[in-house]
């Protein structure tokens, strides 16, 4: 019984250590060959680079303009995602415990059931009459739409729960609303705030089919384009495409490993909310 | 008192609802619109009314992605569902190497779907990693075209979202098992029940709310996706590999076809919204809109 | 105490968010900054110049020279060059056109069918109207051929500026290894095709992606049949695709495959680079190629090489040893309306000027560029191969590809996705021709 319980066990730690070299394997493979010539990466997929081509990253930093779209990619990211939190809690707190409507909720609602691919083509006409193509306001503008109806679902749900009692004293100190809403009800909502931050963080960073459509000139580019541009026809060198592939995973890989008990936690509400 | 309360609530709502009336709602509305006309984004908008619905109707292609968009779902409910909570499963009770196991798991969804179908694109090349796998471990004969054979192709594109998804749905799967009260399993196993047992007569059952959850975020996901198709086949051979928005875009932005591109689209949040409906209409008793 | 944290954490959080969203505009802020030269507001006129010569182009290196140097000799130009690798200058075009952002100037391909909605949509100027503003480009400093073939309804819209000819060749170790002769007929392709894969070795490095490179294939197989050239260029007047020579074309690429003599994945080996790497790794014989994969190509493996004509089919009726498949394929556009705009105009023409000069196209010339402008193209600081490529192929007439007679974007995006099956073995000859035909004849207006 209890032999075979241990084999078991042991059954077990092979399954997920196997698994575990199916999600690994192929990263440790891309950042190999972000070191390989061309055909190196080719000829000997698997061995350690004969000498490292550190070039590689220089390359496509500076000549795939890499550089450009990581930082266009950060400046959009921080603007979405902050105007995604701010007016997320605005709505989700009048929604919440000011005045509570299953109308309202519904019209957000459709927001989930519609996807976003749905609006791309009469967005891009309706952005190209505001003369927002090609910019990162109609970008941003895009992102936070996109973000919204999840947001106050999750939001909505969290601010739910927050005791009552702290907002009425507040009322009766004669704190007014706005008061209340940012000294009280935001910072008690910091982990809701977290959760849906990480999720909007996620989607923005990696979005890839808006900006495609929407940002045509280089130097707006979004680094999710950045990368694909890599693939450009004519000429494919893999060595800096993987230099490319690696610089776009390696901070959201590090990001992850340092808050991931507070992704892991916001994925999951995100999804069981929506 | 009481308006100043109705002044704040506007105050308030106003700038999410604005901007997602503006942005969102108006534009579907355009959307449906778009889809009766003959559009090149250049020239105005010719009405035509259904005739965009009835060449769809006959067009073998667009059902050729709708076929293909199916397939992923089937995949959904029978491979990437079922190994996320065997993983989940596998790993609730494991003390050593729980949050590394769980760490890498996830990693694959962190990181953007564009970036993992480019590397996969590298992955399936003719002489690429895979095949070259394949022959180290002497497994030559299950080398593959992997993209341009076109009952292969479809398995190629979907794999990486496969791979990708798993790692979500293993998360939601290992929460909300870590919700159900570990006394419940003991009790189980005091009783003689082996772990094969506990997983179909105790997890799957009480998972089956987080279950409706994960069918219809694997289902809508389906329908949305784009990214891993487009970096890796654009779609082809032909449209073996196009999704349902992956020929939206082929016929949108790669032949001007607005108006046409529209329609495939309005389908597309007809099936998601209908979807969404029905089965929560069928699966739980709740307000359809409330999950 | 809890709250406090949380209280820092969210306003740290939200003063984060509102520093960065306070610099607003940092998108257009990065436009002038990246222009290379931005010292100060000084500059007066802005054009922007949209192409494909960056990134890993061979090009690139001579092209970013020459630029610097024009804006160093014309500070009063703030000159916006905009990149975008290969194909991928072609959607940021569409986008920018449908969106009212057209650049000033910009590189685009040649062939009716990139042309026409361009033409159509007064976007490209008649370069007639640049000649006359011009002091040192003249029409006359390109071949009438040139001309002619690019014209649309008789009028130049775009000047070219690179020309290709295609070319095949062959692996002369591997040849001599398996004691074989390298192809001149269909009969002899087919039998080196087989001894080939009996050793392990593709034949000919040749897939299909987007159509790249396939369709050039297909052009030089059906151009040797009787009506082949001709019916490519009614295809915008007849609307037809179902022809004898088209359809012949289609049923020897079914063949070829059939026999497997390309590699297995053409999906995977389609597209330039790929379709060059099975070749260069010597598990290729031959490759069918044209001058823009030169600087990939390796040059242990090109010191390897030898060039031949393209394998006469049974039935030709041109011979293959004449003529190549190829012609004008990167051209300069420039905008109607901001040539229109008087502000832009003498910087614009500063800037054609300057990119349309001999010593522009010499410094191209020298990174393996087929130049279109006629000028005496010094050889010796070419890649040795490459100035064989361009020896072997100088007395070739040029035969235009087929694709660049497709009548519109519909049918050449379903032309594109056909072909791809076609290589792949997905659809018989019979569909190809009957699907590319539907589309042709779907563009009648």
């Amino acid at each position: 019984m209890l032999r075979s319980k241990r084999t078991l066990q042991s059954l077990k730690y092979v399954l997920l250590a196997l698994y575990s070299v199916t999600t690994i394997f192929p990263f440790l493979w891309v950042f190999l060959s972000s070191f390989k010539t061309n055909s190196e990466i080719y000829s000997s997929p698997f061995a350690l680079p004969k000498t490292w081509q550190f070039e590689n990253y220089s390359k496509a930093w500076t000549s795939g303009n890499i550089g450009t779209n990581f930082f266009n990619s950060f400046y959009i990211t921080i603007v979405s995602v902050a105007l995604i939190l701010l007016f997320g809690a605005m709505a989700s707190y009048i929604l919440a415990r000011v005045y509570p409507s299953l109308a309202l909720y519904t019209f957000f609602g459709l927001g989930i059931m519609i996807p976003g691919q749905t609006i791309l083509i009469p967005t891009f006409s309706i952005l190209k009459e505001l003369h927002l193509v090609n910019n990162h306001t109609g970008l941003i503008l895009m992102y936070v739409v996109s973000s919204l109806s999840l947001t106050i679902f999750v939001l909505v749900s969290f601010m739910k729960t927050l005791p009552k009692e702290l907002e009425e004293a507040a009322i009766v100190d004669g704190a007014g609303r706005y008061r209340t809403f940012f000294s009280i009800i935001l910072p008690l909502s910091t982990p809701g705030l977290a959760t849906v931050g990480i999720l909007a963080v996620l989607s923005v960073w990696n979005e890839y089919l808006f900006a495609y459509v929407l940002i045509s000139d280089p130097v707006l580019k979004t680094l999710t384009q950045g990368i694909y541009g890599m693939k450009g026809e004519y000429m494919t060198d893999y060595g800096p495409m993987t230099a490319g592939l690696a610089i776009t995973m390696i901070p959201v890989v590090i990001l992850y490993i340092i808050f991931q008990n507070k992704v892991v936690a916001g994925m999951t509400a995100g999804a069981v909310k929506g | 008192m009481k308006q100043n309360r109705g002044l704040f609530s506007v105050l308030f709502l106003a700038p999410a609802s604005l901007l997602f009336l503006l942005f969102f709602i108006v534009p579907v509305f355009f959307s449906v619109y778009y889809s009766m006309t003959e559009w090149d984004a250049v020239s105005k908008p010719e009405f035509s009314a259904f005739s965009n619905f009835a060449s769809l109707w006959r067009d073998a292609d667009y059902w050729t992605s709708m076929r293909n968009t199916l397939w992923l779902v089937v995949m959904t409910l029978t491979i990437k569902i079922p190994v996320a909570l065997i993983l989940a499963y596998l790993l609730l009770r494991v003390k050593r190497g729980f949050k590394f196991f769980r760490t890498v798991y996830f990693l694959p969804v962190v990181i953007a779907p564009m970036a993992i179908g480019l590397m996969f694109s590298l992955i399936y090349s003719e002489s690429g990693m895979l095949n070259q796998t394949l022959d180290l471990f002497g497994l030559s004969f299950l080398q593959q075209n992997w993209l341009s054979d076109p009952d292969i192709v479809l398995f190629a594109v979907s794999a990486p979202q496969v791979w990708q998804n798993i790692g979500l749905f293993f998360v939601i799967f290992l929460a909300a098992l870590q919700g159900i009260p570990n006394e419940t399993f003991e009790s189980a196993e005091i009783d003689g029940a082996s772990s094969t047992r506990t997983f179909f007569s105790i997890a799957v059952p009480m998972l089956w709310d987080v279950m409706q959850v994960v069918i219809i975020l694997g289902v809508t996901g389906a329908l949305k996706m784009f990214d891993h198709a487009w970096a890796i086949t654009q779609g082809g051979p032909g449209v073996s590999s196009a999704f349902a928005s992956v020929y939206m875009f082929m016929k949108g932005f790669g032949s001007y076809e607005f108006g046409y591109a529209s329609a495939i689209s309005v389908t597309i949040a007809g099936y998601a919204l209908a979807f969404t409906i029905v089965f929560k209409k069928f699966f739980s008793g709740k307000d359809s809109l409330e999950y | 105490m809890v709250t406090k944290k949380i209280q820092a954490a969210f306003i740290l959080i939200f003063a984060f968010g509102f520093i960065l969203s306070g610099c607003g505009g940092n998108g257009q802020k990065n436009e002038s900054a990246s222009s290379g030269a931005s010292e100060g507001s000084t500059k007066s006129v802005k054009i922007r110049f949209a192409h494909t010569w960056g990134g890993t182009d061979g090009k690139t290196g001579v092209f970013k020279e020459k630029l610097e140097a024009f804006r160093a000799a014309h500070p009063e130009i703030n000159l916006v060059d905009e990149f975008s690798p290969g194909d991928e200058l072609k959607t940021k075009l569409k986008v920018d056109m449908a969106s009212g952002n057209t650049p000033d100037v910009f590189l685009y391909w040649a062939g009716e069918s990139y042309m026409r909605p361009l033409v159509d949509g007064d976007v490209a100027l008649n370069m007639a109207d640049y000649f006359a503003a011009s002091q040192s480009v003249k029409k006359e400093q390109w071949s009438d051929g040139a001309w002619s073939d690019t014209a649309i309804d008789g009028e130049a819209y775009l000047i070219p500026i690179e020309t290709s000819k295609s070319f095949l060749m062959y692996n002369k170790e591997i040849f001599d290894k398996y004691q074989l002769q390298p192809p001149t007929t269909y009969e002899e392709f087919k039998e080196v095709s087989k001894k080939l894969r009996e050793n392990g070795i593709i034949p000919l490095s040749m897939g299909s992606k987007g159509s790249n490179p396939g369709h050039w294939f297909f052009s030089a197989i059906a151009t040797q049949f009787a009506g082949g050239v001709e019916d490519g260029e009614k295809l915008s007047t007849e609307y037809k695709f179902d022809t004898e020579a088209f359809t012949k074309a289609a049923e020897i690429i079914s063949e070829m495959k059939a026999l497997k003599a390309f590699p297995d994945d053409t999906v995977a080996s389609g597209d330039w680079a790929p379709s060059v790497v099975p070749y260069n790794e010597g598990k290729a014989a031959m490759l069918f190629t044209l001058p823009w994969t030169l600087s990939m190509l390796n040059k242990d493996i090109t010191a390897k090489s030898e060039l031949i004509p393209m394998i006469r089919m049974d039935g030709a009726e041109k011979d293959p040893a004449t003529y190549t498949i190829g012609g004008y394929t990167m051209s300069l556009v420039i905008n109607k309306k901001s040539f229109e705009d008087p502000d832009k105009k003498a910087a614009i023409v500063a800037f054609a000027d300057s990119l349309l000069s001999d010593e522009m196209f010499a410094a191209f010339a020298g990174t393996g560029m087929m130049p279109a402008k006629t000028l005496e193209a010094n050889l010796d600081t070419l890649d040795p191969f490459a100035a064989k490529v361009f020896e072997f192929t100088a007395p070739f007439n040029v035969l235009p590809f087929t694709k660049s007679k497709l009548p519109g974007a519909k049918s050449t995006e379903v032309f594109n996705r056909s072909m791809d099956e076609l290589f792949a073995g997905v659809i018989k000859p019979e569909q190809f021709i009957a699907k590319v035909n539907e589309a042709v004849a779907g563009e009648k207006p």
